[in-house]
């Protein structure tokens, strides 16, 4: 039995008309989603230059906030137990109420687009890696000092340990929202929530997945915490990873190139910025590190995102370290030491030629970094300048790199023109402004909080930095505490739960060797007593 | 070539003309989502769109002055092929460009002017062929030229001034169809009058 001509068009009319409709719909949900979208990130807000320093998006989207919190739940190998993470990492603990650490913050965009998002994701602020705690009183949200690098934190075992758990097939939206639901206070996420973090799961698997032939494996776990493994260790980073994946396509994994989180004192008072003294401009400096940390040129362009960045950086312009008397006041200083510190300072080093162009000058601690006058810094003599490695002799695989004469050209253009945050050529070195390989001569206010000392934070202590005591070869880094009278981070001979990490100084990137002044330990003019009244006075800075 | 008839448009014929439009538009704004840039992607992707359903638009042009079906699925693309660009030109000067002052700076003066013209002409035509019944020969020449124009800026677009793979695919596909089409016009037209001439069939 056949249908009917007139039933088959009857059929295909129907057909047509449910199609229709059925397209219909769905364009119409197709054209309302870029509405919605707008409705999930809040009326832009304006951030004063503290707030954004502290709690500004500043591009650096990494995981959706439900995802993080039920990270140890599901990976306790990983993360540990509860927010025992924050301490197995270094984050400084805060009073958030989601129990984020100091830096973590909420926003609604995207991870690298910054588009909108109805989940809320977590990214990192300047103050989660320029921010320290210098002495436990117990009140720990309260003794954040801003500024410095957080000397705790192991930000790349972190991520390490990230990876590695996003790798894992058990992760999935479904483990994901069963995990989280069982938290106390928490809601179901939503339909589009579980959408987004699935959306996110795929891409970062994704990418993840595609950099395994040129990157390799995480490694999670404790091995995520070895300098075998993940050899960047507390306080330090590797600026130049990042930067060598996205700019130049290329691994970037054998460089040892080490850097210690800067310190971002009185930004104003350095026209040229990095240990090498690589960057001009103070948004541009700040728009690197954010790039650096997982920020994209599309969504450094977003207005808030790109406000973030200016004011965060504007914040950093002004911003005074604290006072060795301010920590430790208890610890009064002997004011003769100190004044027989200042005469060392200023007028103790040795005659040398110094820089390119061969000054001949006295190399004292002020000519370099110069020194505090009524509340001023005044600039020292050679202030600025960019001293070859092969003179300071400090670790040279920071200016050494396989890339570091072709990443500023890329950097030139790798942001598109108009941009916020566009490059100027002229602002990056090595480049027309100077082709020096070797490390800028900087100011020092308060000296006594910049510990670790050296770019690649090698020296822990300022006595070591001034050669007064030797040198140690080997460092057990962690969570160190406060060394008040060596002035620096104390380590103990052999590691242990908090000190986990060993920093060997004889290793590729880790050399502590160099910057002798005033006199290398142990040579004829070296001096305890002048020392010791030398490094009584760098307390005072 | 074409005047402008009102002629009654079949489902069949809307449906095989809208279903690709609205799906192709779905997916340009939906598959920006897995892209690093939300905005940018869905102004790439709905320029897609527009060129996919401008290719049989531009084609069937030549031969809209022919048969009812051949005229509506012209009328039909033509104008479904304008309401996918509106989407592009919304995400374009609105969102990625934030207006048209924006657009001026962000396009520079000749290539924005270039686009405002476009739109606007393309839309005139779109309007006149739904609301204008009779087709006098101003109006003739005026569709001619908005399709060699939109022709012209679409093909030295995707393969000249934007040469992406993607582009150039479509770029090529747009040119060498639209240059095959138009030749076979010529050929038809060329051949029509001894067509007639020939004896009728037994």
């Amino acid at each position: 039995m056949g249908i009917s001509v007139t039933r088959a068009r009857g059929l295909l009319r129907i057909f047509q008309i449910i199609l229709v409709t059925a397209v219909s719909l769905l364009l119409a949900l197709a054209i309302a989603l870029p509405m919605l979208e707008r409705s999930w990130v809040t009326a832009e807000e304006h951030l004063a230059p503290k707030d954004a320093f502290f709690r500004g998006s500043i591009g650096t989207e990494l995981i959706p906030l439900p995802v993080l919190q039920v990270l140890p739940d599901l990976f306790p190998e990983d993360f540990g137990a509860g927010d025992t993470w924050i301490d197995r990492f270094g984050f400084l603990r805060s009073s958030d109420p989601d129990g984020l650490p100091v830096g973590f913050t909420v926003s609604h965009h995207r991870p690298q687009s910054g588009a909108p998002s109805p989940v809320p994701f977590v990214g990192f602020s300047c103050v989660l890696c320029h921010s320290t705690r210098i002495r436990d009183t117990g009140n720990q949200a309260e003794q954040i000092v801003p500024g410095p690098g957080n000397s705790s934190l192991n930000l790349f075992a972190w991520i390490d340990s990230l990876q590695k758990a996003m790798m894992d097939e058990r992760l999935t939206v479904k483990t994901i929202s069963d995990t989280y639901v069982k938290k106390p206070g928490r809601q179901p996420l939503t339909v589009s929530q579980r959408a987004m973090i699935g959306l996110w799961l795929r891409g970062f698997r994704k990418t993840l997945s595609e950099g395994l032939p040129k990157f390799d494996e995480p490694f999670g776990g404790d091995l995520s915490l070895t300098p075998e493994c993940v050899p960047t260790g507390p306080d330090r980073t590797q600026p130049f990873r990042t930067i060598v994946r996205r700019v130049l396509d290329r691994p970037g994994t054998e460089m040892s190139v080490y850097t210690k989180v800067a310190t971002v004192y009185q930004e104003q008072l350095r026209e040229w910025s990095q240990f090498d003294g690589s960057i001009r401009d103070l948004n541009a400096r700040s728009a690197l590190a954010a790039f650096a940390a997982g920020a994209t040129a599309d969504n450094l362009a977003i207005p808030e995102i790109a406000g973030n960045v200016r004011q965060a950086s504007e914040y950093t312009r002004t911003l005074r370290g604290p006072t060795y008397e301010q920590i430790f006041p208890e610890r009064s200083l002997d004011a003769e030491k100190v004044r027989r510190g200042k005469v060392i300072y200023t007028g103790a080093g040795l005659d040398a030629s110094v820089g390119v162009s061969g000054k001949h000058v006295k190399l004292t601690c002020d000519a370099c970094h110069g020194h505090p006058e009524n509340g001023v810094w005044i600039a020292g003599e050679l202030q600025g300048v960019v001293i070859p490695w092969e003179q300071i002799k400090t670790d040279p695989e920071r200016v050494t790199y396989r890339y570091y004469e072709r990443i500023p050209d890329r950097l030139a253009v790798f942001f598109p023109a108009n941009h916020p945050f566009e490059f100027k050529r002229g602002d990056l070195r090595p480049g027309p402004a100077g082709t020096t390989r070797g490390y800028i001569n900087a100011p020092i206010d308060s000296a006594f909080s910049r510990t670790p000392y050296l770019h690649n934070a090698s020296v822990l202590t300022l006595a070591e930095l001034i050669n007064l005591k030797p040198r140690r070869a080997v460092v057990y880094r962690g969570r160190n505490s406060y060394d008040p009278v060596d002035v620096g981070l104390s380590s103990p001979d052999g590691p242990d739960a908090v000190h986990y990490f060993r920093l060997d100084t004889s290793l590729r990137g880790n050399s502590n060797k160099g910057h002798d002044y005033p006199w290398p330990y142990g040579s004829p003019k070296w001096n305890r007593g002048q020392l010791e009244d030398l490094l009584e006075y760098l307390k005072t800075l | 070539m074409m005047p402008n008839r009102q002629r009654g448009i079949s489902l069949t014929q809307f449906t095989n003309a809208y279903v690709p439009f609205a799906l192709l538009i779905v997916l340009a704004l939906l598959l920006p989502e897995t892209t690093p840039n939300l905005d940018r992607y869905r102004t790439i992707f709905t320029i897609w769109a527009t060129t996919v359903l401008l290719i049989p638009a531009l084609c069937l042009y030549p031969f809209s002055d022919g048969s009812d079906a051949v005229h509506n699925y012209w009328h039909l693309l033509w104008t479904f092929s304008y309401l996918a660009f509106l989407f592009h030109f919304y995400w374009a000067v609105f969102v990625i460009f934030k207006g048209v002052q924006g657009t001026f700076v962000g396009q520079g003066p000749l290539i924005a002017t270039i686009n405002f013209v476009l739109t606007a002409w393309w839309g005139t035509d779109i309007a006149l062929s739904w609301f204008v019944a009779s087709c006098p020969t101003w109006v003739r020449w005026e569709r001619a030229g908005a399709h060699l124009f939109v022709f012209l800026i679409f093909s030295v677009t995707t393969l000249v001034l934007r040469p992406t793979p993607v582009t150039r695919v479509l770029g090529l596909g747009l040119t060498i169809a639209v240059a095959a089409s138009f030749a076979i016009w010529l050929i038809v037209r060329d051949s029509a009058p001894a067509a007639a001439e020939l004896p009728e069939a037994k």
